[in-house]
């Protein structure tokens, strides 16, 4: 029997998620890391060396076959942190974006990341405590022209997250939503976005950076975190400014250069 | 010239059956959805004030119910949708059923996404047409013991505004109808678990008041 946290990254492959990883193994937890891509071997063994154990488990958290995988991991070891940072972006128009994989971002971003936080929620509950962080974007704030069903999935997540921390609270458990400005990660590829303003931009925000940002807030119990000084700046923006201006505005970043083919 | 079609999901009850009811008012014949049978109900009233309607039993939140919805509306050139099908859940978050949440989502975001899109593609290809989502005032308030429903529907106001701006120079007009608690069935299904919250005993909206003002703006564009 350890005396270590358990602490449960999803989407931990790379990007951000890797990065909560990272500080939940210098932190000393045991790590299940979870992915749907074989990279995240690799990942898991690049976060050795601390004292906690690591494990990586493969699992397509789209499905509930995906959500069980990763649960049956966890067993009935005692979960203190669950970090549910799976997603995945979409650019280009709406009517030109494939309905498989707006499916698919849907049920990555929205169900997935749903299941993933109500089975944490009823477990921590259960214990009478645990912290829950759940990456959500300050996209959630902006419509998004050119990334409009993203955008919403996260304006799910920030909402859900607000919304359970309340009735969380009581429970001992915390909820806290990490709302990142654009981060420089494996993203903007994944989600054909490289053309775009945006997916350009040299002035990203480190994953790194971000990641401790969140990390801190989920530990420190706080609801929400916009980490750097621009993303709050958009952030405070974004609830003065028009719905309609701010997706204009998004529209800036990410219409692609040229119309796409099939 | 052929007479303009209006599409309702979810018009069984509430906004929806008055979305149908003003949608004939003004000229238009009717293709209505639900996942029950009272949507037969519906059907009957709406005839009886001389609607031209046909009625489908359909359950939007599974594939099949929106293949099967999408084939009976694929080769009709509809002027007006309105997205309106969705329900709420109540009760604690961790304390929902999986199944119900699961449900909901796909109802609430993945079928209105996919009927949005599909509907989107054919007025863009035909050159007009007006489509409304009802969407929410609580897509804007983080919603304790609703808070997956709230969620969605933040969803939904988020997918609208990206929407209009796409479709700025386009000769579809999307509106995005955030009402507040409006007094229909959603309060009081037995599914969604709503009837002991405050909320149900309070005083609400009037369904045929949100439905005219949501009707106005959607046919201003």
């Amino acid at each position: 029997m350890t005396d270590r946290h358990l602490a449960v990254v999803t989407g931990a492959s790379s990007g951000i998620g890797l990065e909560l990883a990272r500080l939940a193994a210098e932190d000393g937890c045991d790590l299940i890391v979870t992915s749907d891509e074989a990279e995240i071997e690799d990942a898991a063994r690049s976060l050795e060396g601390h004292d906690g154990d690591i494990r990586a488990v493969r699992a397509d958290l789209t499905t509930a076959t995906g959500v069980e995988t990763l649960w049956q991991a966890i067993g009935d070891k005692p979960v203190e942190y669950v970090l549910a940072n799976a997603g995945r972006g979409l650019g280009d128009a709406f009517l030109e974006q494939d309905e498989d994989r707006i499916e698919e971002v849907i049920h990555l971003n929205v169900t997935g990341t749903t299941a993933v936080v109500q089975r944490a929620a009823r477990h921590m509950a259960a214990r009478g405590r645990g912290r829950i962080l759940i990456t959500g974007s300050l996209a959630g704030n902006i419509p998004g022209s050119y990334q409009a069903v993203y955008n919403a999935t996260k304006a799910y997540l920030d909402t859900l997250s607000w919304g359970i921390r309340n009735e969380l609270r009581d429970a001992g458990v915390s909820v806290t939503c990490l709302m990142p400005r654009p981060v420089e990660t494996e993203f903007f590829h994944r989600a054909d976005m490289e053309d775009t303003p945006v997916g350009k931009s040299e002035s990203k925000a480190d994953a790194a950076k971000v990641a401790r940002d969140g990390w801190q807030a989920m530990k420190a119990g706080r609801s929400g975190v916009s980490p750097g000084v621009m993303t709050k700046i958009q952030s405070a923006l974004s609830g003065v400014v028009p719905d309609s201006l701010l997706a204009r505005m998004h529209r800036e970043m990410a219409e692609p250069e040229e119309p796409r083919n099939e | 010239m052929s007479e303009k079609l209006a599409v309702v999901t979810g018009a069984s009850t509430g906004l929806g059956y008055q979305f149908a009811r003003l949608a004939h008012e003004d000229g238009h014949a009717l293709i209505i959805c639900a996942d029950e049978d009272e949507i037969h109900v519906a059907a009957d009233k709406l005839r009886a004030l001389g609607a031209k309607v046909e009625a489908m039993v359909v359950d939007l939140s599974g594939r099949d119910g929106v293949e099967r919805f999408w084939s009976a509306i694929e080769g009709r050139d509809v002027d007006l949708l309105f997205a309106n099908a969705g329900r709420a859940l109540g009760h604690a978050f961790a304390e929902q059923d999986w199944s119900d949440v699961k449900r909901l989502i796909d109802l609430n975001v993945l079928q209105t996404t996919t009927l949005l899109q599909r509907m989107g593609r054919k007025m863009h290809a035909r050159g007009s047409g007006r489509i409304l989502v009802t969407g929410s005032i609580g897509g804007y308030i983080p919603g304790p013991y609703d808070a997956v429903y709230n969620a969605t529907k933040a969803y939904l106001n988020s997918l609208c505004y990206a929407l209009q701006d796409e479709w700025k120079v386009s000769p579809v007009s999307l509106t995005c109808l955030m009402p507040g608690p409006t007094e229909t069935a959603l309060f009081h299904r037995d599914e969604n678990d709503l009837a002991d919250a405050p909320i149900a005993e309070q005083t609400k909206d009037d369904p045929v008041d949100v439905a005219e003002r949501g009707y106005k703006a959607v046919m201003a564009g």
